[in-house]
């Protein structure tokens, strides 16, 4: 693009010069023509002014048109220089253009190919790290469970020996309380047998040797050493 | 003076009878001007109590007033003892018993009967504040703690 500017700028100084010295020739031809007009007043005054005009204006004609061919033939000169230029430039131009675009095709290649590669990794890498992420996971979470496992089975067993052992003791209570109600009831029926066995004569013999042995020991206030009671049959 | 009485005297039951007697002769002495004593002594009396009463208070020199204060002091003076037993003795048991204690005593007691099946045999004695159990209950109850772990085994073997 700098390239095309410069072109340009060179073609329009280019132009701008072939003006100037078109326009400095053209003033200097004028000059000349005066200067000769002068000189040619000079030299004779008689001279016939109109015909003289006429004649100078005929070759000032001449002059202008010779200068415009020629400033048309440099015109054309440039055009054809611009025109060589221009297509030089725009040759040039489509040379840099096509250079820079096969570059940028290059370049938007190989990174696109750069891109797929790295696309095409990415998975594999993210797979990768995904499994390692899952196996650390995993690995995490199988010992958690086996700790929540062993924790769990650590409080059923607990749980079951504490119930164990309560029942156990339960177990001992209530057959301790069987063998208690079975004693009483031994005892009751025992109690009642002998009761109803017992007559009043026999009665009488305990109660008799009851009140011996009361005696013996001091009960009745003197300890006696007598074996024997007083029956009595009188009131 | 006053042993044959008391001799006779078994039971609580007997000496309250005896303490109402005498507490309504008491009351008959100032009676229709005396009058009412001797039909007391003679309708409201038991039959024992009236003839002893009769005989002792006919004696010369005998004030009926002091004599059956004298009396009913002896009588609350006796002393209690106190018999549990298994059965109900009859009269001549009793009678026996305590002819027994009253001896071994040395003479003023009365007994105080109560009756508890539970004993099986035997008796439960409190005399002067003390309290004594001779009652085959006892030994019941202690040769059944003994044996107590041999019936259980054996009641095992035959289920």
């Amino acid at each position: 693009m700098i390239t095309i500017d410069q072109s340009l700028i060179y073609i329009v100084f280019l132009v701008l010069a072939s003006l100037i010295l078109l326009l400095v020739g053209i003033i200097t031809s004028y000059l000349r023509l005066i200067s000769k007009l002068t000189s040619f007043k000079g030299e004779k005054s008689a001279v016939d002014t109109g015909n003289l005009l006429i004649q100078a204006q005929i070759r000032a004609q001449k002059i202008l048109e010779e200068a415009h061919v020629k400033a048309r033939e440099m015109l054309t000169r440039n055009d054809s220089f611009s025109k060589d230029l221009e297509t030089k430039i725009e040759e040039e131009l489509a040379k840099s253009m096509k250079m820079y675009v096969d570059k940028y095709d290059e370049t938007l290649e190989k990174t696109e190919k750069e891109s797929i590669k790295v696309l095409q990794n990415i998975p594999s890498d993210i797979k990768t790290l995904f499994l390692k992420e899952i196996e650390v996971v995993r690995q995490n979470l199988n010992q958690e469970v086996q700790k929540v496992e062993k924790d769990a089975r650590q409080i059923v067993v607990e749980a079951y020996q504490k119930v164990e052992a309560e029942v156990e003791k339960y177990k001992l209570e209530r057959i301790k309380q069987v063998d208690e109600s079975i004693i009483l009831i031994l005892k009751d029926v025992a109690r009642k047998v002998l009761s109803k066995e017992i007559n009043k004569e026999e009665h009488e013999k305990l109660v008799l040797k009851a009140l011996e042995e009361a005696k013996r020991q001091g009960v009745f206030g003197v300890k006696s050493t007598e074996d024997t009671y007083v029956r009595s049959d009188t009131k | 003076m006053y042993d044959q009485i008391l001799n006779k005297l078994r039971t609580l039951e007997d000496k309250e009878k005896l303490l109402l007697e005498i507490e309504i002769l008491l009351s008959g002495l100032y009676e229709e001007k005396g009058l009412g004593f001797n039909s007391l002594l003679q309708n409201r009396i038991r039959g024992w109590v009236s003839s002893y009463l009769t005989e002792e208070l006919s004696k010369p020199d005998v004030d009926k007033e002091a004599f059956l204060r004298g009396l009913e002091k002896e009588l609350k003076n006796l002393k209690d003892v106190y018999l549990t037993l298994a059965y109900e003795p009859t009269q001549d048991q009793i009678d026996t018993i305590a002819s027994f204690i009253r001896q071994s005593t040395g003479g003023k007691i009365i007994l105080n009967l109560s009756y508890d099946p539970q004993l099986i045999g035997g008796v439960e004695i409190i005399y002067e504040g003390v309290f004594r159990d001779f009652s085959f209950k006892r030994i019941f109850e202690k040769e059944f703690e003994e044996d107590r772990e041999e019936i259980l085994k054996k009641l095992a073997q035959h289920e």
